[in-house]
């Protein structure tokens, strides 16, 4: 089950993969470094065929992070900054994750809510892990943003660009899925489910009429 | 009179206030989890939130970079008197607040026949229209919404089912809900009435100041005894373990055939809602 004693851990990026062997499920992590952001379904699916056709990616994400997480980034000559950051539902982009994760080199996924299956079973594969942003969080998230590197694809709109992102202890991030295919969601998920038939029962015995 | 700029700078003044701050109700059942929560990550999670959100209230930021789309439920009182059209005045309303508001949205307004975004569309802003007789303003709860919790609701048509049966559905929708849908959640329940009867009650029940029961005593039976079992289900804040999956349920029911729908949906703990009344004599009355 679930760690029970949850340790802390300072990331820099690019990510080494000795450090991210030591995560377990529930452990928090602070990231500082360069982070890749999206939540362009397109924007995926891009990234998918040109990895597939051995086409380079834009920005590299070997050894990085590659978050589903919207930006909006405002420019000014050539000047740009990053007015506010905040994650989405990873498991949109369930379809493409699997083979982004086998054939770009990423160690880590960051979004919110957790992958399914078939993206654990990459992760695992390619010891990857998944960090889980708080959502809604979007004031203090985004003040561990330090700058904008670079953008890509800027011919999709601003949140489905590829943004690279410089960030100091971003976080708290929650590992929710480790080098070992471990995952907090189906975890929970399978406690949940084994909880319902007793829950169910306490229902049907204190009601009322 | 109530004048049409008037009301149009309100629909668009709601939709950026239900941005950057969250409803009292909310703020305090926040603090109430933070203290009762039992698991250590759990209650990490919910302290990062709070903070967040009072960092966002004091420096004037989004709560939530997802805007969501604006949604508004209107109550036109039968004695309000208008210049000028209405509908017009919050779709005005939204394009001027897209120019002001600052941070500025991103693009969330999606048709969904081209995937295309932008910041108009068909039927955009989503309105629900009420009347209230005898009423002199124009009632307006903005409660914008987005994918994170949206995406995860459901309805279901049974034929003559029991309690058990209903309570079943509600504790599946949320199982299933899982860890997706930014908890600690407020899920709203609409019984009854008729397939789109039932998913306005449901959206409307989120509306409810937090705190409040159902006056019919089934209900709110159901209510007190959902709350504590789906709690029981471990999936905690923003799905990392804990007590705290939901901050409330509301249920509501309406009269209907021997066919009952049933409509369950989600609000994140944000749990983005205002709500303001404008009066024929222009007085505007900020209730949450």
């Amino acid at each position: 089950m679930t760690n029970t004693r949850s340790q802390s851990h300072d990331l820099t990026l690019p990510l080494q993969q000795d450090c991210l062997d030591r995560l377990r499920i529930g452990d928090l992590v602070y990231l500082t470094g360069d982070i890749v952001v999206t939540v362009g379904l397109p924007t995926h699916k891009r990234m998918k065929d040109y990895l597939q056709a051995g086409v380079e990616l834009p920005i590299d994400l070997k050894d990085g992070m590659l978050c589903q997480v919207g930006a909006y980034i405002e420019e000014s000559g050539s000047d740009k900054k990053c007015r506010y950051i905040n994650p989405s539902t990873s498991t949109r982009f369930e379809p493409h994750l699997p083979a982004i994760i086998r054939a770009s080199g990423v160690k880590a996924i960051g979004g919110k809510g957790g992958v399914g299956p078939q993206t654990v079973e990459a992760m695992r594969e390619m010891r990857c892990v998944y960090l889980s942003f708080v959502g809604g969080a979007s004031a203090l998230t985004s003040e561990a943003v330090e700058d904008v590197i670079d953008v890509a694809w800027t011919d999709l709109i601003l949140q489905f660009r590829l943004t690279r992102l410089r960030v100091k202890q971003l976080g708290p991030l929650t590992v929710g899925v480790d080098v070992r295919g471990n995952s907090l969601y189906s975890e929970l998920q399978a406690q949940a489910d084994s909880r319902f038939e007793a829950l169910m029962k306490e229902l049907n015995e204190t009601r009322a009429r | 009179m109530i004048r049409h700029d008037a009301l149009r700078r309100l629909t668009g003044d709601l939709y950026d206030w239900s941005l950057k701050k969250i409803p009292e109700d909310t703020k305090a059942r926040l603090a109430e989890a933070y203290a009762e929560e039992t698991g250590e990550n759990a209650k990490k999670v919910l302290n990062f939130m709070i903070r967040s959100s009072e960092l966002a209230e004091e420096h004037d930021r989004f709560l939530c970079s997802d805007a969501g789309v604006p949604v508004y439920s209107v109550k036109i009182g039968s004695q309000a008197r208008f210049e000028g059209d209405v509908k017009s005045a919050f779709v005005d309303g939204f394009g001027d607040l897209v120019e002001r508001i600052d941070p500025p949205l991103l693009k969330f307004v999606q048709n969904p026949l081209t995937n295309e975004r932008s910041y108009q569309g068909k039927d955009m802003p989503i309105i629900n229209w009420d009347i209230v007789d005898g009423a002199d303003y124009i009632d307006i709860t903005c409660s914008p919404k987005a994918l994170g919790s949206g995406r995860w609701a459901a309805l279901e048509i049974f034929v003559y089912p029991g309690l058990a049966d209903i309570e079943e559905f509600i504790l599946k929708t949320v199982i299933k809900a899982g860890s997706q849908h930014c908890p600690p959640v407020m899920i709203g329940v609409g019984i009854g009435g008729s397939f789109d009867q039932a998913a306005k009650i449901a959206k409307n029940a989120t509306l409810r100041p937090m705190g409040t029961t159902n006056p019919e005593p089934i209900l709110a039976d159901m209510e007190k005894r959902l709350l504590k079992a789906i709690n029981k289900l471990g999936f905690g804040p923003m799905g990392q373990g804990g007590d705290t999956t939901a901050l409330g349920i509301h249920i509501d029911y309406s009269a209907g055939h021997g066919f009952t729908p049933v409509a369950v949906c989600f609000n994140c703990w944000i749990n983005r809602r205002t709500r303001a009344r404008l009066y024929n004599s222009g007085k505007i009355e900020r209730i949450e």
